[in-house]
């Protein structure tokens, strides 16, 4: 799910969509209008499942797309390597998620555990 | 060692044709006047010549200071076979067919008021940035009209920009399916908005396919002959264009305001490319030093009046 705004609107530390992944935004400059045409915005981000930096550079006015970052939280229904099951503490969805390697420890069965999802993507996210 | 002709000094009258001016400076025919007049007896023989490939190679700020028209007529008269330019002439010249302008200004202003002011300033021209504004508008709807399957040659580019101007350099050139090479597009507005386009965008523009057909035509002519303004991009492309076929430039004309002890292509001699097999040992040439705003307009005026006769 995304919502259309437009690139002036932005916020640092808010989410855009660059190349279909939701990002977050690390930081925007802005360019004056010259030679080079209306003003722009420079946005770099940081991809917020594949930790890939991106940038892009549009017109302040250009159309652009702010992907919606839901927090949820997930019953851990088993885990095999590094791959839980979770079932949504809400929806009572069943689905795989990747366990990262850093809070391994935090992730146990018959607890529930933090998650993001946007974009039809999901990553657990304890903060 | 000789001396040629007496020196026949000048005399002017009101009412003198361009034509009888040259021929006044050709009388004279000492320092740039000399070589001005020079320049129009080389035009003239190398337009007339049917076997000749005709180059036009445009560089420095002309199109802001008044030269669009000039070269746009020239096309439309079969003047220009090839015409190589920098991406800022071409820049100017789609600006102007969008209906925007460049004014009268000075050089004797303060450049930060202007900047607060959002106007640009080329030496005594002023261009405000709404022009910039309105080029930035064309140029987005140019590349998101074109297609992303395969990509396009800077020449096709340049021709679907002039297919979708009223008048022009890139008007015309395209009305009459004469090339335009701009070797250096990306160093241009054109291309800044490229890169912008291609942000969002998947439109390919390869920079190397025109030289096949440059060199296409290269190949099969007879006879070439230059008129470059400047020198730069413009004219290293087009002297080196000849250099893999067995011939070079037998004709050629530069109008410049450099000198040749700076390093500069632009100041370089005709001469000098002599020894680089660009020119011919047996070329006509002659290289004026002025500022071409005045002698441009001189001489094809003076050529237009010999090739009606």
């Amino acid at each position: 799910m995304k919502e259309q705004t437009e690139v002036g609107k932005l916020k640092e530390g808010r989410y855009v969509v660059i190349e279909d992944e939701p990002c977050k935004i690390l930081g925007i400059a802005t360019s004056k209008p010259g030679k080079h045409g209306a003003a722009k915005s420079r946005i770099d981000a940081v991809g917020i499942f594949d930790g890939v930096k991106r940038s892009i550079v549009q017109p302040v006015s250009a159309k652009t797309y702010v992907p919606i970052v839901e927090r949820k939280s997930g019953q851990v229904l088993s885990i095999s390597g590094t791959t839980a099951q979770l079932m949504d503490m809400k929806e009572y969805t069943n689905f795989e998620i990747p366990i990262p390697d850093d809070i391994a420890d935090k992730v146990e069965v018959g607890k529930e555990i933090g998650y993001i999802e946007s974009l039809g993507k999901r990553k657990i996210s304890i903060d | 060692m000789e001396c040629g002709e007496e020196v026949r000094h000048i005399r002017l009258k009101a009412g003198m044709t361009v034509g009888e001016l040259f021929s006044e400076f050709k009388g004279a025919g000492a320092y740039n006047g000399g070589a001005l007049a020079r320049a129009c007896d080389i035009l003239q023989t190398m337009y007339i010549d049917k076997e000749v490939l005709k180059f036009f190679g445009f560089a420095g700020a002309m199109v802001p200071a008044g030269m669009r028209a000039i070269v746009s007529d020239m096309i439309d008269k079969g003047l220009i076979d090839i015409l190589v330019s920098t991406g800022a002439n071409l820049t100017h010249d789609i600006i102007e067919a969008l209906g925007c302008h460049h004014y009268h200004g000075s050089s004797c202003v303060s450049d930060v008021d202007l900047r607060k002011d959002e106007i640009n300033r080329i030496y005594d021209v002023f261009l405000p940035n709404d022009a910039f504004l309105v080029f930035e508008t064309f140029m987005q709807d140019l590349f998101s009209s074109l297609s992303d399957d395969s990509p396009y040659s800077i020449l096709q580019i340049l021709n679907e920009i002039g297919k979708r101007l009223p008048n022009g350099i890139l008007a015309s050139a395209s009305k009459k399916n004469i090339p335009v090479f701009c070797p250096a597009l990306s160093d241009s507005m054109i291309g800044l908005q490229y890169w912008l386009y291609k942000q969002a965008g998947k439109l390919k523009i390869d920079a190397f396919t025109d030289m096949n057909e440059l060199l296409d035509s290269c190949f099969n002519a007879k006879k070439a002959g230059v008129f470059i303004i400047g020198g730069g991009v413009p004219k290293n492309f087009i002297l080196q264009s000849m250099l893999m076929t067995p011939n070079g430039f037998d004709y050629a004309v530069q109008l410049t305001g450099d000198r040749p002890d700076l390093g500069g292509l632009s100041g370089a001699t005709l001469d000098e490319a002599r020894s680089w097999g660009k020119v011919t040992p047996e070329a006509k040439a002659v290289t004026v030093y002025a500022d071409a705003t005045i002698t441009l307009p001189l001489l094809v005026a003076a050529v237009y009046e010999r090739l009606e006769k």
